[in-house]
């Protein structure tokens, strides 16, 4: 003999011929517990459900998760892959190049500040290298109409042919000269090609504007500061930067400010 | 990630239909860069707003696939999550009524079916299920996740469980159903004394 929960299902699942339906539904009407049981077996299906929606949902947000902790990946919002790390403020190459670079202005010139300062200058690179990664690229959309000049520009990005992209940036802000991202990334093109002093201007005009990418331009001014070789510049900013606090930046700027002391 | 081959984006349907965690991994990866960079230049929200539309906008997306309610690929996945991705988005901007997106230009993508997104709060005796079926041993709960979420059928239960065939897995299906029946009708606690423990 069928069991209730096993009717139940055949009639919630559409599967009982039409007679045993009308007999079914005319026993709904006379029985009580029949009913009850139908409404549990329902909370059950539903309850099964729902745990496993749920199940799914916590996976989704783990994924999430662990997306968000790979550096490389663009949006991630973690820290770089020397987050956790121990950092070393220079790398083997650039400390054998450091200590050429003092040996022989120890032979050449004797001055001891000159020793420090050369010094200064090459931490401050090592540093530059050890947390520079493009602005991901946000703008481009596969299979979405894009305006060409934009799309060819991201392109130039995405190739680090920051010469012609920074030029490609220039044309489209002269269209639109209030799109912050484009200032932005046409600041790390100039920053890529050396041009340290256009590539703050282009950091400062975002900083100024205040809108979501300030801190983007901040980092990467801290960046180019770093660049260029501008220690106590680099640790002014970030010193600004910590003291209003509210940046995604924070724990990078505390190992730089960290390595530069 | 480069344009998938009709074949290629089937094979992957059927994945996402039959619930495979690993191809749903991989494609919740692919499409996040994309899709995030998206939201942000079309609706300039914030990274933070992109990232949660695309997590509730992916869920559907699967949930979507997995029950059925996309029977067949008439545009690319991608498509078809933007498609929803612009739907979730349109719902946040009706709750904070801070924006007025145009969906005009959404593009047309198969049956939307958005009602998970207003499944916040379920009864009571849906959570006391769900806590009992952490109780329930793990075949019994796998064996009505495959019935029930997934949407198995009995012969693929049996494929996947290594019964001997579907007979046996539907024994067992309602053999784990009567047993959670019983704990829940032989459970003394209230529902939220249950959800407390």
């Amino acid at each position: 003999m069928m069991d209730t929960l096993e009717l139940i299902e055949l009639y919630h699942e559409g599967k009982l011929s039409a007679e045993e339906k009308s007999d079914f539904e005319r026993r709904l009407g006379q029985e009580p517990e029949l009913r009850k049981e139908l409404k549990a077996y329902l909370d059950l299906i539903r309850g099964i459900r729902r745990a496993e929606e749920e199940t799914f949902t916590e996976k989704v947000a783990e994924w999430e998760k662990e997306v968000a902790s790979k550096p490389s990946y663009p949006f991630a919002k973690a820290e770089p892959q020397s987050h956790g790390a121990k950092v070393k403020p220079m790398r083997k190459g650039w400390q054998t190049y450091a200590m050429g670079i003092a040996a022989a202005v120890i032979v050449l010139i004797g001055v001891g500040w000159l020793l420090n300062r050369s010094g200064q200058s090459v931490e401050a690179q090592a540093l530059y290298t050890e947390y520079y990664a493009p602005l991901p690229d946000y703008l481009s959309v596969r299979g979405v109409n894009e305006p060409s000049t934009l799309e060819a520009t991201m392109i130039l990005y995405r190739q680090k042919k920051y010469k012609a992209a920074e030029e490609g940036f220039g044309k489209l802000l002269e269209k639109e000269p209030n799109y912050m991202l484009l200032h932005l990334y046409q600041g790390i093109c100039r920053m890529e090609l050396g041009n340290s002093e256009e590539a703050a201007q282009s950091f400062d005009t975002v900083i100024k504007d205040m809108g979501r990418y300030q801190a983007d331009a901040k980092w990467y001014a801290v960046l180019n500061l770093l660049k260029a070789g501008d220690t106590q510049g680099a640790l002014a900013s970030i010193d600004q930067q910590l003291s209003t606090g509210n940046t995604k930046y924070e724990e990078r700027l505390l190992e730089i400010r960290k390595a530069i002391e | 990630m480069g344009k998938r081959s009709r074949t290629e984006e089937q094979r992957l349907f059927q994945e996402i239909q039959k619930g495979n965690e690993r191809t749903l991994h991989e494609l919740y990866e692919s499409y996040r860069s994309p899709f995030i960079g998206y939201l942000i230049k079309t609706y300039q929200c914030s990274e933070d707003r992109a990232v949660q539309v695309y997590q509730k906008a992916f869920t559907v997306f699967y949930f979507n696939i997995k029950d059925g309610k996309v029977q067949e690929l008439t545009s690319t996945l991608k498509t078809y999550l933007f498609g929803i991705g612009k739907r979730v988005m349109f719902e946040f901007f009706r709750e904070d009524a801070k924006s007025s997106a145009s969906l005009d230009d959404a593009p047309e993508v198969q049956v939307l079916d958005l009602s998970y997104l207003s499944q916040e709060s379920a009864d009571h005796r849906e959570k006391v299920v769900k806590t009992l079926l952490g109780q329930l041993g793990d075949k019994c709960r796998e064996i009505l996740k495959l019935y029930y979420f997934q949407r198995f059928s009995m012969e693929s239960i049996a494929d996947e469980l290594g019964y001997k065939n579907d007979k046996v897995a539907k024994k067992k299906k309602y053999e784990c159903l009567q047993k959670l029946r019983s704990m829940m009708e032989s459970t003394d606690y209230t529902a939220d004394e249950l959800l407390n423990t």
